[in-house]
């Protein structure tokens, strides 16, 4: 289960699936993908141990499912349930969230559509009474666009629980959120065990992201509750949790994961794609690799390396990598800041690399100057390269990088630059760390390792091992999709299989 | 471990020194922000007038204000610490607590909620967005000037009517087309939605092409008679698509060689110089068409039977909005009163385009009444009298313009009169069924199919105060039909 990426969209978590799929050769997969429309075009060829890729888009128009004048009416109880939980801030109500969710996914497979449960007077009415018992005082009164809103916000949300998954012996979800509950619907409909891989903090990532958004506070405030209560309900749910650093499960002991099932699973690299870089370019040369995204903090780098410069001419500062779509402005104040510090001259944009293991070869030392990240690609490729980092104390970088490397604080210009400084002009210990990021990546960053780990959990929940494919190979034009079709609850009313048990 | 209540600490009472320092412009969360250093972050000098000294959280409260105060619970606090370079061992060290979680609960506790909603403002109408929806009522509406160009050429009645047919299912189709491109919008397909809107003009403009072409043949018209005709209905289909893709504005630009070509003939030019205006500005707006929907030949998805199915509720009404007025003008056209007419269609036609402005000033008065009520059931009584306030507008607005056209054009022609009252009548009711197709396309029908099949009834009476009354009846029940469906809350969603 994915959402938002593979294989729709390049990053660092899609690179992570497919390097499990095309490494976890003796299973098969069904690929299901939350996208927004479900028109998205794939950007990964499918691998032949891909049975089926499936898309589930969250943002399409659902129009009401046609029904009798005299049909039943939508019966709200259940959604009513549903968000005085997640409001509610008494011992229990993680649990009657669950209850509640539980009930709304039966519900979705009913004829009347859930959008049409939702957009109710009732819940609206029920809405605003919980929300002036939990936040009364504290905050704007809830109007009724703000509980419109937020009540459309949820529907999208949960439109996954109309999905009938197929059956299967795993449910591996990339993520909490949206794509655990793809993986709660197959738990409910076949008693599919789950497994939830974090590679950042899915509820982290959402108030980072409801925080810039144009919503009325209360909107947030309510779609944050939501979202918290169905992170937590991923967790208690999951029969393992698989973040890709230690330092995400503080989120996820947090928000009620079992220590018992927590197990820290790193990301890893093809050594064979990432070769030992042979030799070192002429000038001291500082590579970074990545987005070019506020996320990254580019600025820091600029600033950091303009007081490189000042005490080393010579230097250079390449940046291989684009910006996201939507995201130019942020490269455009990129150049700009480039302009005001006066570092045209040493400072290069030179866009995607195709050969990524080039971009790390073409640099004396590595910088990632994130504001944060998970166990970020660019550092384990590094080292598996051979080159020391200088990295950011954010998410799994110092936990990556352990002693091959120098970890400073984020957003600091001179602690970066004095980092920088100190392993471009101490030969020796570059190379000596350089040689020792290799050795940690070879032991502990490998897709072989990764792989042999999640075969190893695939297998201790009963998947089993399956021949060389024998099917025609899927492609992604291949993908079925509940875009405009049809309202996913309009395609069967019958009650999925598994409810009976 | 249970995660921290929502309104988890929410309840401290604030330091007084926030309540001064509070007032510090606010900053965006992932901007630069040289510095976490809470120990730099210095508090301003009006927020020194404290009962204690401020202590590092204090100082970082200050620091990252905004974050603070808007934040829904303490696990926000604890995300946007994290994007601004915060984790457990700075929480340790720097601020003596546990962890993060602990940094963030504590800030959650001392700062005072003060969540800003985004601001209404860029909301506001604009001088652009006033003109535009005025450009827009115009092009909408040109069909009807479109009509009445054949209608007030020279051509036999058998011609005329065949060519009133043809003007009519243009504008069903200029309806089911755009709901269908809208549609595909609506779910971010926009190579879906060009790619239906140009084959979908392509295939009209050939249709009718066909249309004239075979008219021409079988029923002799003369060609200098026909291609005004064929000229206005060929810009009409190709203007469709600028419409639906927001780019009246660019559009507008090829209408200057029919404008220059007007301008010409009234400066003393022999008339044909107006026809060869038009005819460059339709062949520009074809090309145009073609221009704006290059990218329409991808490979989205092609056209369902429920897309088509869902559309046709916008078909039928546009094929009975355009019935409407075409009957009831064709009367004075067939008593050789074409200009009478073509006056009442101009009424009507710069009267819809005040009406996208009124739909404008609907549309932010619900939006106003959603963001002050906070009871459902108290929406329906005041969402009607704002609909009635847009239709009596839209009255009074085609009423004026009547006025003036007459005053100017017809005056002391009492069949005129009757057609103006026409137009005045049925403004409303047009107004609410384009409130209406947005909503419910369906629920435009039975209004609309009721008033034309009354018209064609007293159409042969050629009573101009009947039509008025019809039209009335029209815009009665089109009013009575939109104060029910927009008096739900969850249609202006």
């Amino acid at each position: 289960m994915t959402e938002g990426t593979y294989p729709h969209v390049r990053g660092g978590v899609s690179v992570w699936c497919d390097q499990m799929i095309k490494g976890l050769k003796t299973h098969r997969f069904h690929v299901v993908a939350l996208t927004a429309t479900g028109h998205e075009p794939a950007v990964y060829e499918l691998p032949e141990n891909v049975d089926s890729l499936r898309l589930l888009p969250l943002w399409t128009t659902q129009r009401p499912n046609q029904r009798g004048r005299f049909a039943k009416r939508p019966d709200p109880a259940a959604a009513i349930s549903l968000l005085e939980a997640a409001l509610s801030r008494e011992p229990g109500a993680a649990e009657d969230f669950e209850s509640a969710l539980f009930e709304l996914f039966f519900q979705a497979h009913q004829p009347i559509s859930l959008s049409e449960v939702l957009r109710t007077d009732a819940v609206a009415s029920a809405l605003a009474d919980f929300w002036q018992r939990s936040h009364g005082g504290l905050g704007p009164a809830l109007k009724l666009a703000d509980a419109m809103t937020a009540l459309d916000l949820i529907e999208h949300a949960l439109r996954p629980l109309s999905y009938r998954p197929p059956e299967t012996h795993v449910t591996h979800t990339v993520s909490n959120g949206l794509a655990a509950l793809v993986g709660l619907v197959a738990k409910w409909t076949h008693g599919t065990p789950l497994i939830v891989a974090e590679h950042g903090v899915y509820l982290r990532e959402r108030y980072l992201a409801l925080h810039g958004e144009r919503l009325g506070w209360p909107v947030k405030a309510i779609v944050a509750a939501f979202t918290r209560r169905l992170c937590e309900t991923g967790y208690r749910n999951a029969d393992l949790i698989t973040p890709c650093n230690q330092y995400n499960q503080r989120w996820e002991k947090r928000l009620g994961a079992d220590p018992a099932k927590l197990r820290t699973v790193y990301n890893g690299v093809d050594p064979d794609r990432f070769p030992p870089a042979q030799g070192e370019p002429d000038e001291p040369t500082l590579v970074f690799v990545g987005r070019i995204d506020p996320l990254k903090d580019l600025h820091t780098l600029l600033r950091g390396f303009a007081l490189v410069l000042a005490e080393l001419p010579a230097a250079r500062l390449r940046i291989f990598g684009g910006a996201p779509a939507g995201g130019e402005w942020y490269h455009e104040e990129c150049l700009a800041l480039v302009q005001e510090l006066g570092i045209g001259e040493a400072v290069v944009f030179e866009g995607q690399c195709n050969v990524v293991s080039d971009a790390y070869a073409a640099g004396h030392v590595v910088v990632l100057s994130s504001i944060s990240e998970g166990l970020p690609f660019t550092v384990i490729e590094a080292m598996a390269c051979g080159r020391p980092n200088v990295g950011t104390e954010v998410g799994g970088v110092a936990e990556a990088i352990g002693d091959t490397g120098l970890v400073v604080p984020p957003r600091r210009p001179a602690e970066l630059a004095q980092a920088c400084l100190a392993l471009l002009t101490d030969h020796e210990r570059r190379r000596e760390l350089g040689k020792a990021a290799r050795e940690r990546a070879l032991e502990l960053f490998t897709i072989g390792r990764a792989v042999d780990i999640f075969d190893e959990i695939y297998d201790s929940l009963g998947a089993p091992r399956v021949p060389e494919p024998a099917l025609e190979p899927v492609t992604a034009s291949d993908a079925t999709s509940d875009s405009t079709e049809s309202s996913w609850a309009a395609q069967e009313s019958s009650v999925p299989s598994g409810l009976a048990a | 471990m249970s995660a921290p209540s929502l309104l988890g600490g929410a309840d401290g009472v604030p330091n007084h020194a926030f309540a001064t320092a509070y007032s510090q412009p606010r900053r965006p969360l992932l901007t630069d922000c040289t510095n976490p250093d809470a120990d730099s972050a210095e508090p301003s000098a009006d927020s020194l007038d404290t009962p204690r000294a401020l202590d590092a959280v204090d100082r970082l409260a200050l620091s990252l204000a905004d974050l603070c105060r808007s934040a829904v619970d303490s696990l926000a606090i604890a995300a946007g610490l994290e994007a601004e370079g915060y984790n457990d061992r700075i929480a340790a060290e720097r601020f003596g607590l546990p962890d993060l979680f602990a940094l963030a609960e504590e800030l959650h506790r001392r700062v005072p909620r003060d969540p800003h909603s985004p601001d209404a403002s860029d909301d506001q109408p604009t001088v652009t967005g006033t003109a535009r929806a005025i450009l827009r009522g115009l092009l909408f509406t040109a069909p009807s000037l479109c009509a009445m160009a054949f209608m007030v050429s020279d051509m036999t009645g058998p011609a005329r009517a065949v060519l009133a047919v043809v003007q009519v299912l243009a504008w069903g189709y200029g309806q089911g087309v755009a709901h269908l491109a809208y549609s595909r919008l609506n779910n971010a397909d926009r190579a879906g939605a060009a790619r239906i809107l140009r084959n979908g003009t392509l295939y009209a403009l050939l249709v009718s092409t066909w249309l004239l072409g075979a008219t021409q043949l079988v029923l002799g018209t003369a060609l200098t008679a026909l291609l005004p005709a064929a000229t206005s209905l060929w810009f009409c289909l190709a203007a469709v698509p600028a419409l639906v893709l927001g780019a009246e504005f660019a559009m507008a630009g090829t209408l200057i060689p029919a404008i220059s070509g007007a301008i010409a003939v009234w400066l003393g030019a022999p008339p044909y110089a107006a026809l060869a205006g038009a005819q460059l500005s339709a062949a520009a707006t074809v090309l145009f068409m073609l221009r704006l929907t290059r990218h329409g030949t991808g490979t989205s998805p092609r056209l369902t039977q429920r897309e088509l199915r869902d559309s046709s509720p916008h078909v039928l009404s546009g094929l009975g909005t355009g019935a409407l007025i075409t009957v009831v003008l064709a009367g004075p056209v067939a008593a050789g009163q074409g200009l009478v007419a073509l006056h009442a269609a101009i009424v009507l036609t710069l009267g819809m385009g005040a009406g996208e402005w009124h739909a404008r000033w609907y549309q932010r008065q619900v939006g106003e009444l959603l963001s002050t009520l906070a009871d459902p059931a108290g929406f329906p009584p005041p969402a009607t009298l704002l609909l009635l306030g847009a239709l009596i507008r839209q009255a009074a607005t085609t009423a004026a313009l009547a006025l003036t056209v007459y005053y100017f054009f017809d005056r002391g022609d009492t069949r005129a009169a009757g057609l103006y009252f026409f137009a005045v009548a049925l403004a409303p009711g047009l107004l609410a069924a384009l409130f209406m197709r947005g909503i419910e396309a369906r629920a435009v029908l039975w209004p609309t199919a009721i008033a034309l099949a009354s018209t064609l009834v007293a159409l042969p009476s050629r009573n101009a105060a009947v039509l008025a009354a019809l039209a009335l009846e029209a815009s009665v029940l089109l009013a009575i039909r939109a104060a029910a469906v927009t008096a739900r809350p969850w249609v202006h969603l």
